[in-house]
Formats: C-alpha cells, structure tokens, sequence
C-alpha cells in the first residue's frame, strides 16, 4: 500500500471513530455522515471488487465449501474474471442478511414450514408437467374434464 | 349453476398412469370443482415474490397434484397433473431461496384457500401472463 492509501485508511478510521462517539450520542444523523464519508474514503484506495471465499466463509459462519457450493447454485455471485474466486459484495450482503434471519428465526416451526411450503411451491411452478400444461392451455388445446 | 371444466392434454396423458384409487381421487376434485368453482381448487401457490400466484393446488391421492386455472368466471382449466417427488429435500433448495429468504416468510405463514369467494377466481396475473404470452 503507498502513503497516500496509507493516509486515506488512517482518515477513514478516524472518521470511523467520529460516527461511534455519534451512535453513543445518540446522534444517528452525524453517525450516518461520518460512515459515508468513511466510506467515500476506503472506496477511494485501491481495494479488490469482491471478497475471498474465506472472509465470505468467516463473515456467513459456514465452511468454505459451503461458500463454493452456494456460488454454484446462484445463491451468491462471484466476480466476473476474478482469479481465485471472489464473491460479490452486494450478494454476500443479502445472504448475511437471510441467513440471520433464518438462524434468528429457526425455532419458529410456522415459519420453517412456511418456508419449505415456499420452496414447494416454487418447485410446482417450475414443474415440466405444469409448463406442458400452460403450453397448451395457451394454444387453446382444451378438452372436457 | 355449475362451472365448466376442461383439462389439458397433459391431464389426460397423466390419467393414463394413474391407479384405479388415484383416478377416483382426481374424479372427486374435478366433481367437486363443477360444483364448487375455486372453492374446491385447493391453494393458491405463491409467487417467486411471496405473494400469491394465480394458479391453484389441491392435492390428490397420494403423491398427486392438481394445478388448475381459471380464465373467466365460468371456466376452470385443470392445467396439469404433477407427482410430487416424495425423495425431494426442500433444504436443498434453500441456497437457491436464500436471497429471497427474508420476505418468504413473514408474508405467507399459511397456505390461502385458492379463492375467498367461487364468484371471483384468481385473475392472471403478470408473472404467468408473461409466461403465457412468451409461448408460441
């Protein structure tokens, strides 16, 4: 890292002080400003445009092949010509969000079975049968029941 | 007054792979259906957003499924005939929902009844209308 990144990061961590003294104020408003403005300030040094497999592993509390395998069924999204693998941030955030509210809400067994009702039902809407049945409904090919 | 009925020709394919008991089953709902309107169409399935989906379910004899349609007030389509894959592990499914995963369940806790009122069926709605309109 050259000096000038080296300075931005000390501003931004400076800056990052000034939004907690805020939050403990209770001054939400000043604290926001302070957290874009360091923001504003660690996107302006060279940084990579995603994440390891490992942060994302650490931040998600689950294995790196965990990582891997939710990457390959779209559930996160790397970034495009990334080598190694990198995981794109807005989609690492949207998990992390999910999956807490997932854990925070695992012994609530109405919301799992309506989860997995959802899953069932995303499923039928993608049946093969249900697509041939649309198809022909659309072309009209109707007989009586 | 009773509703008019029509099935696809996948419904009649799969009528040929049923069982004596299965087929009295999928009698039984097509009966009730001419007599009953949606109010015998099951439930209404969800959306990929979480809100409802304009097609019906109503389970049949034991691993069958029953999808119906209705394009006007008068007709009911029973669209396909499903066996529902008892091996499937839903969890399997739950990295793909993940994203989505938040909103699922706090606005569908229970499965809606297919329709409130047999005078007022659930209308098309953009995501099948969409899917209708892309097929040939």
């Amino acid at each position: 890292m050259g000096k000038r990144d080296a300075q931005l990061v000390t501003e931004a961590l400076y800056t990052l002080v000034d939004a907690r003294e805020a939050i403990e104020n209770g001054r939400s408003d000043a604290a926001i400003d302070a957290l874009d403005e360091a923001q504003e300030v660690l996107i302006s040094v060279k940084h990579t445009p995603g994440v390891s497999v490992a942060a994302a592993s650490e931040r998600l509390d689950v294995s790196e092949p965990t990582i891997r395998s939710w990457v390959k069924r779209g559930a996160l999204k790397t970034v495009p010509q990334a080598r190694p693998m990198q995981i794109e941030p807005e989609s690492l955030h949207r998990v992390s969000r999910a999956l807490a509210e997932l854990r925070e809400r695992g012994q609530d067994r109405d919301w799992l079975q309506a989860l997995v009702d959802h899953l069932h039902d995303r499923d039928a809407r993608g049946s093969d049968a249900l697509r041939k049945g649309l198809t022909q409904l659309k072309r009209g090919r109707l007989e009586p029941a | 007054m009773p509703y008019e009925v029509l099935r696809t020709p996948q419904v009649t394919a799969a009528l040929r792979r049923m069982s004596a008991r299965e087929k009295r089953s999928y009698e039984a709902a097509r009966d009730a259906l001419r007599g009953e309107g949606c109010g015998a169409g099951g439930y209404r399935l969800a959306a990929a957003d979480g809100d409802d989906y304009p097609l019906c379910c109503r389970h049949l004899a034991y691993a069958w499924r029953m999808f119906t349609a209705f394009p006007d007030e008068e007709r009911i389509v029973i669209a396909a005939l499903d066996k529902h894959d008892r091996k499937h592990n839903p969890a399997v499914g739950l990295a793909e929902a993940l994203p989505g995963l938040a909103t699922v369940g706090r606005r569908r806790l229970e499965k809606p009844p297919c329709c409130e009122d047999p005078a007022e069926p659930p209308a098309m709605n953009d995501e099948l209308g969409a899917f209708l309109s892309a097929i040939a």
